[in-house]
């Protein structure tokens, strides 16, 4: 039965593929997804450089590498679906914490399934922590925000190679809510081992804005911006790797201390990879 | 990895059953927004988070023990009553006591929280975060955090004992009135951050390991630095 169902997607992928020679279209399977494999990793640099030369520079650099499973929990009517990411296993690493720490990181992460429900465009509603009692603090690494930063948007209409859509993505946090305005470009289709892949680029800009309720607040001084590329695997409806770059500037103020951290240069990249 | 998640399962599956074939209860849940875990119930087992919701109570009496798995976090959040006596003491400790359970955080509490004749063991973190209350003849023992204090009005310690902690207590952002208090043999015995402010006697503070009293505006001063800890980790949770 699941065989015939992934026939008959397939076929609607392909078709939905083939509807004119030079458009084509994307969508997520959300009928029948496979269980898949998902990789991420994330590395954050934060370098603040030397006050006229009254302080020493200053940096931090963490890095934090996800292995999880995505299954589909529902198919629903209107086309979406649930689906569950399991974290398998996890492995971090701060230049700021201790021993201790990283471990006390590592196993909390690994309580961190979430679910969410998604469109075939790959839109995220409801995401949600699965154990409410081990929602993420402020002190807290969040994998769920991780994933949706690099989770794609597909454009919902069939696109020609060079076409550009944009779509805004919401993402909730302790306090507040963060825009995240994406801009995809569709560069190049071709077929992989047996599939057909869509080289997508994708562009992104947020604003960091303050959480009012938090007493060390950091805002960003403009856009930060990024820069990455997706492998969509077309023939399955999946993610087959993404890969984004993020970089710009954050004031921090620390309300307790009474001091503002200004200029602190961040890059981030994150790299999710899916096998399924 | 598959082995491990079985592995983890099987374990927790084994306490479970070992649990229930010793007599012991799983913790309870809320009846009528009152959590009570009572002496002839006890000991209680708690494998995972449980959160005491702003509209509930937790109320421990004389005499309970839970023993925590590794995965277990108490988050409290309603009025808190966790009242041991001198000779019945209520005990919060991880059911194998060479795994460490993440810990007590009491987050947010409308009412003053009452804690007494209380020990808590082998915990990786023990928080009050924007929360007001007392800590009466409480042991912090063995935990990689004693007590986490950060922007609150004021906790008060009374006749309290930090033992073999590796951070005994930190403050960020608030007042401890401490009396009679000992921070003795444990690591780092007082961490004051930013907007931390302890008093009390702090000639017991005394005989820890690594240093008894550090402070962070005079550790960044010494070196040069600017960033504290808190803006570091802000950052990262920020990304």
């Amino acid at each position: 039965m699941n065989l015939l169902k992934f026939c008959a997607s397939s076929a609607a992928l392909l078709f939905l593929c083939s509807c004119d020679s030079n458009d084509v279209s994307l969508a997520f399977n959300t009928e029948n997804a496979p269980v898949q494999k998902y990789f991420l990793e994330s590395s954050l640099d934060a370098m603040l450089p030397s006050d006229s030369g009254v302080t020493v520079p200053e940096a931090m650099e963490t890095h934090l590498k996800v292995q999880a499973t995505l299954s589909e929990l529902v198919a629903y009517d209107n086309g979406s679906g649930r689906f569950e990411m399991k974290i398998d296993s996890v492995e971090y690493k701060s230049d700021k914490r201790t021993v201790e720490d990283y471990l006390y990181i590592q196993k909390y992460l690994l309580t961190q399934h979430f679910q969410y429900k998604m469109a075939p465009d790959g839109s995220v509603s409801e995401p949600a922590v699965e154990d409410v009692a081990l929602q993420p603090g402020t002190e807290e690494l969040n994998l769920l925000k991780l994933f949706m930063k690099v989770q794609p948007i597909l454009p919902g209409n069939p696109v020609k190679v060079g076409e550009t859509w944009e779509r805004p993505v919401e993402i909730p946090e302790n306090g507040k809510t963060t825009t995240v305005y994406k801009s995809f470009t569709l560069q190049e289709v071709y077929m992989h081992d047996g599939a057909q892949m869509a080289k997508i680029g994708m562009n992104v800009k947020y604003k960091e804005v303050v959480d009012s309720t938090a007493n060390v607040q950091m805002e960003s001084k403009g856009f930060i911006v990024g820069e990455g590329s997706i492998l969509f695997d077309m023939t399955h409806g999946v993610i087959s790797s993404v890969s984004l770059d993020l970089t710009g500037h954050v004031n921090v103020n620390d309300l307790v201390a009474g001091s503002v951290i200004p200029d602190m240069h961040i890059l981030q990249k994150i790299k999710l990879r899916s096998e399924f | 990895m598959f082995l491990r998640g079985i592995s983890h399962a099987f374990c927790g599956l084994l306490l479970l059953a070992v649990s229930l074939a010793a007599g012991e209860m799983p913790f309870p849940h809320p009846e009528n927004g009152v959590v009570r875990l009572t002496e002839k119930d006890s000991p209680y087992v708690l494998e995972q988070g449980v959160v005491v919701s702003a509209s509930d109570t937790l109320i421990v009496e004389p005499g309970v023990t839970v023993l925590m798995g590794e995965y277990a976090k108490i988050t409290l959040r309603g009025s808190v009553h966790i009242v041991g006596s001198e000779s019945k003491p209520v005990v919060f400790r991880s059911a194998d006591s060479s795994e460490s359970w993440n810990g007590v955080h009491i987050v947010s509490t409308n009412r003053p929280f009452e804690v007494k004749n209380f020990v808590v063991e082998n915990a990786f973190r023990n928080t009050v975060f924007r929360s007001r209350g007392i800590f009466e003849n409480v042991k912090f023992v063995n935990n990689y955090y004693g007590l986490w204090v950060d922007d609150v009005p004021e906790v008060f310690l009374a006749r309290c004992d930090f033992v073999r902690n590796r951070f005994a207590l930190s403050i960020r952002a608030g007042k401890v009135m401490s009396d009679d208090t000992k921070i003795s043999s444990n690591v780092y015995g007082l961490y004051l951050e930013a907007g931390g402010d302890f008093k009390g006697d702090k000639s017991l503070i005394k005989d820890n390991l690594e240093s008894d009293i550090r402070k962070e505006s005079d550790e960044l001063a010494g070196s040069g630095k600017r960033v504290s800890r808190s803006v570091w980790h802000r950052i990262e949770t920020g990304f």
